[in-house]
C-alpha cells in the first residue's frame, strides 16, 4: 500500500512539473499572440550590465525564469482568459488579488514551490487585450511591490 | 563408625555443635552404602539437608544416559537459538535492504526529475539573444507587475482609510 502511494505521489509530482508551462506552450504558435521566455542564464547576466534601475537588476538576478504572454487579438481574449483562469485554479494557484477597474480586470496568482522558490502570475485583462506575466524564482511579493515604489 | 557414635554426632549436628571434621565424618557415613537400618530415616533427613554434598543414589548407566540426554537437549537448544538468531538477522537484513532500495529509487527518481526539469529549462529557447532586449522586456514586465500590485494595494488602503 505504501509503495503504491509513493509511486502515485511520484507520478503526480511528475505531471505537475511537466504541466507548468502548458498554458504558454499552448499559445506560443498562435497568430496574434506573442510569448516571451527569458531564462535564468540571461536574467543572471543583468546585474552585470550598466542598468539604470538597480532594483530591477537585483530582482532579475533572483529569478529562474520570466514569461510573458501578450495578445492584442480581441477574438482570442475570452478564450485565453478562460483557459488561464481554469489553468491556475486547476494547479492550485492562490488568487492573491482580483481588481476590476473600468472594465480592466487584474488578477494576481501566487504559488510557493518550496526551498524559497515562488511563482507569481499577473493576469491583466482588457476588452481587446490580455497580458500574462509569469515570474518564478527566489522572489516575494514584497520584492515586486518595491520595484515601482523605489523608482518613484 | 558404630551406630552410637553416629547418633552422638547427629545429636551434636542438630544442636549445631559439630566441627567441620565431624560433619565430614557424618557426610561420608550417610553418603556411603553401609548405613545401619535403624538410621535410615536419619539418613534421608541428613541427605536432604546436605544435598549439595551427597550426590543422589543413581547408578553409572543412568547417570551417563541422563548426561547424554542433557547434552542432547543443550545441543538442541543451541541449534534453535542459532536458527532463530539467523532468522532474525535475515529478517533485519531484508528490512534494511528494502529501505535502502526504496530510498535509492526515490533519490534516483527525484534526481532524474530534477535533471529533466533543468534540462527542459535550459532547452527552452530564449526569446531574446541580446541581453539588452531581454533586460528591457524584463524591466517592462516587472514594472507592469509592480504597478498593478501597488494599484490594487492602494485601492485596499483607500477603502481601509
Amino acid at each position: 500500500m505504501k509503495k503504491i502511494l509513493i509511486i502515485m505521489v511520484m507520478v503526480l509530482s511528475c505531471n505537475m512539473i511537466f504541466a507548468q508551462d502548458a498554458l504558454f506552450k499552448k499559445y506560443s504558435n498562435t497568430n496574434g499572440v506573442s510569448t516571451v521566455y527569458i531564462s535564468k542564464a540571461l536574467l543572471g547576466m543583468m546585474p552585470k550590465m550598466n542598468a539604470g534601475n538597480k532594483d530591477v537588476s537585483k530582482i532579475a538576478g533572483k529569478l529562474d525564469r520570466l514569461q510573458v504572454l501578450s495578445c492584442e487579438r480581441p477574438s482570442l481574449v475570452p478564450s485565453i482568459k478562460n483557459n488561464a483562469i481554469a489553468y491556475y485554479n486547476k494547479y492550485k494557484y492562490v488568487e492573491m488579488m482580483n481588481l476590476n477597474e473600468n472594465g480592466e480586470i487584474t488578477l494576481i496568482y501566487g504559488k510557493s514551490h518550496g526551498h524559497g522558490k515562488n511563482e507569481f502570475v499577473l493576469l491583466s485583462i482588457e476588452k481587446d487585450e490580455i497580458n500574462i506575466v509569469n515570474i518564478y524564482g527566489n522572489v516575494t511579493l514584497k520584492d515586486i511591490k518595491q520595484i515601482a515604489n523605489q523608482r518613484n | 563408625m558404630d551406630v552410637n557414635e553416629i547418633k552422638l554426632l547427629l545429636g551434636k549436628f542438630y544442636k549445631g555443635e559439630t566441627t567441620s571434621d565431624e560433619e565430614l565424618n557424618l557426610r561420608n557415613y550417610f553418603c556411603g552404602d553401609d548405613v545401619d537400618a535403624c538410621l535410615s530415616e536419619e539418613k534421608e533427613f541428613f541427605i536432604a539437608c546436605q544435598k549439595a554434598f551427597c550426590p543422589p543414589d543413581i547408578d553409572k548407566d543412568t547417570f551417563i544416559s541422563l548426561n547424554k540426554n542433557l547434552s542432547k537437549h543443550i545441543d538442541q537448544w543451541n541449534m534453535i537459538e542459532k536458527v532463530s538468531q539467523r532468522k532474525a538477522r535475515t529478517i533485519s537484513l531484508r528490512w534494511i535492504a528494502g529501505v535502502a532500495a526504496s530510498l535509492l529509487i526515490i533519490f534516483s527518481f527525484s534526481f532524474y526529475i530534477n535533471n529533466y526539469h533543468q534540462k527542459t529549462e535550459q532547452a527552452k529557447q530564449n526569446t531574446y539573444s541580446n541581453p539588452q532586449d531581454a533586460y528591457a522586456e524584463t524591466q517592462r514586465a516587472l514594472m507592469k507587475f509592480s504597478l498593478s500590485l501597488n494599484n490594487g494595494l492602494d485601492k485596499v488602503n483607500k477603502i481601509n482609510n
